[in-house]
C-alpha cells in the first residue's frame, strides 16, 4: 500500500464517511434451464476414470487369497497363498503340514528357486536354505507344522512356480501363481 | 476400498474447510497462506496412501478426486442450491459509492485492500464505483458508473439504502 500513500491522501476526503448498512445486489446474470451435457470425450473418459474406483470399491484391485488342500492318506497338506497383491507389498504364503500317521515322520518343504528368484525379499519360518529347503520336520503323529514365507515381489506381473513336499510317505507338489498390480 | 473412501472423505473436508475460511484466502496468498497450503497436502499424503506406493494405488486415488471434482462440477452447474453451498455467493462490498462495513468485516477486507482495488481499475475516489464486488474466486471485482450514468447521490449517504 505504500504506493498508493499519497493517492491515499488526496482521496480520503473524498471517501470520507461513504458506509451504507442495507445491501443491495447488483443485476442477476440471465438464467436459462441448465442440463447435464458432457463432450464425446468425457462420454467416453469419464466412465473409464470411474471404473478404476468402483472396481477398487468390489475388491478387484485389493489383495486376494486363495486356500486350497490335499490329502494322501498319511498326510494333509492345506495352503494359504496370495494370489494378488500390489506391487511392493508382501505375498504370504502359509502351509500347514498335518501328519495324519499315528507315528513320528519327517518332512522337507523346498520352494522353487526360480519362483524365489522373481522376489526381492523372502522371509521364511523355518528359515529355508540356499536350495530353498526347509530344515527336516518332525512331526508327531496327529500334530501340524506350519511353514510361514513372507515374500516380496521384484516387478509387477505374474510370479509363478512350484512348492515341493518330501518326506515319509509323501512326493509332491504345487503349483504357486500371483498376480502383482503396478 | 479404504483409498476411495480416504480421498472422499478428505476432498469433502478440504472443501468445507476452503469454504469455511472464505473467498479472501484463494484471491492473494500471502506468505502464510502459501505455508498453509504447503504444508495440508504433506499431513493428508500418508493419511490418503496409507504407505501404499503403488501405481494402482494412486491411479485409484486420482480417478476418485478427479471423479469428485466432475461431480462436483455438475452438482454446481445443474442446481443452484449446490452452487450456492459449494462456492458460495459474490459479496458486494460498495454499492453506489458507499462501503458496506458488515460485508468488509464479514470477508475481512480492509479499506486499504479495497483502495488498492479500485486504483488498479483506475479508481480514485469511492463515488466514482458503482459496484465492487467480492467474486466466489476471491477476487475484487470493481464496476464504475458508465459515462451515460450519473451517481444520483454523489458524495451524500443514500436515504433509505
Amino acid at each position: 500500500m505504500a504506493s498508493s500513500a499519497g493517492v491515499l491522501k488526496s482521496s480520503t476526503r473524498a471517501n470520507r464517511k461513504r458506509v451504507v448498512d442495507n445491501i443491495a445486489q447488483p443485476p442477476p446474470p440471465p438464467d436459462f434451464p441448465r442440463r447435464f451435457r458432457v463432450t464425446p470425450l468425457q462420454a467416453v473418459g469419464i466412465p473409464l476414470l470411474l471404473l478404476l474406483p468402483a472396481l477398487h470399491l468390489l475388491g478387484v484391485l485389493d489383495a486376494a487369497t486363495t486356500r486350497a488342500a490335499f490329502t494322501n492318506g498319511e498326510w494333509q497338506v492345506e495352503y494359504e497363498l496370495t494370489t494378488r497383491q500390489r506391487y511392493q507389498k508382501p505375498v504370504h504364503l502359509r502351509l500347514h503340514l498335518t501328519n495324519l500317521a499315528p507315528a513320528i515322520r519327517a518332512l522337507t518343504v523346498v520352494v522353487d528357486s526360480a519362483y524365489l528368484s522373481q522376489f526381492v525379499e523372502v522371509r521364511a519360518t523355518p528359515p529355508l536354505d540356499h536350495h530353498g529347503a526347509t530344515p527336516v520336520l518332525e512331526i508327531a503323529g496327529g500334530a501340524t507344522a506350519v511353514v510361514r514365507l513372507d515374500l516380496t515381489p521384484a516387478m509387477p506381473g505374474w510370479v509363478g512356480g512350484e512348492v515341493a513336499f518330501r518326506g515319509d510317505g509323501i512326493d509332491r507338489a504345487i503349483r504357486l501363481r500371483s498376480f502383482i498390480l503396478p | 476400498m479404504d483409498t476411495v473412501v480416504r480421498v472422499t472423505l478428505v476432498y469433502f473436508f478440504l472443501m468445507a474447510a476452503m469454504r469455511v475460511i472464505g473467498k479472501r484466502e484463494f484471491g492473494e496468498l500471502g506468505p502464510f497462506d502459501i505455508v498453509v497450503l504447503l504444508l495440508i497436502p504433506e499431513m493428508i499424503t500418508n493419511a490418503l496412501t496409507q504407505s501404499d506406493d503403488s501405481l494402482t494405488n494412486a491411479f485409484v486415488g486420482v480417478a476418485t478426486l478427479v471423479g469428485l471434482v466432475f461431480l462436483t462440477s455438475v452438482l454446481t452447474y445443474r442446481f443452484r442450491w449446490a452452487e450456492r453451498a459449494i462456492e458460495g455467493s459474490p459479496t458486494v462490498l460498495v454499492q453506489h459509492g458507499y462501503l458496506v462495513p458488515r460485508q468488509l468485516e464479514r470477508e475481512r477486507i480492509s479499506p486499504d485492500e479495497l483502495l488498492a482495488a479500485m486504483h488498479q481499475a483506475g479508481i480514485e475516489t469511492m463515488d466514482q464505483v458503482k459496484w465492487a464486488i467480492l467474486s466466489t474466486d476471491g477476487k475484487i471485482s470493481i464496476v464504475p458508473w458508465h459515462p451515460g450514468e450519473r451517481n444520483p447521490h454523489p458524495g451524500e449517504r443514500i436515504p433509505g439504502m
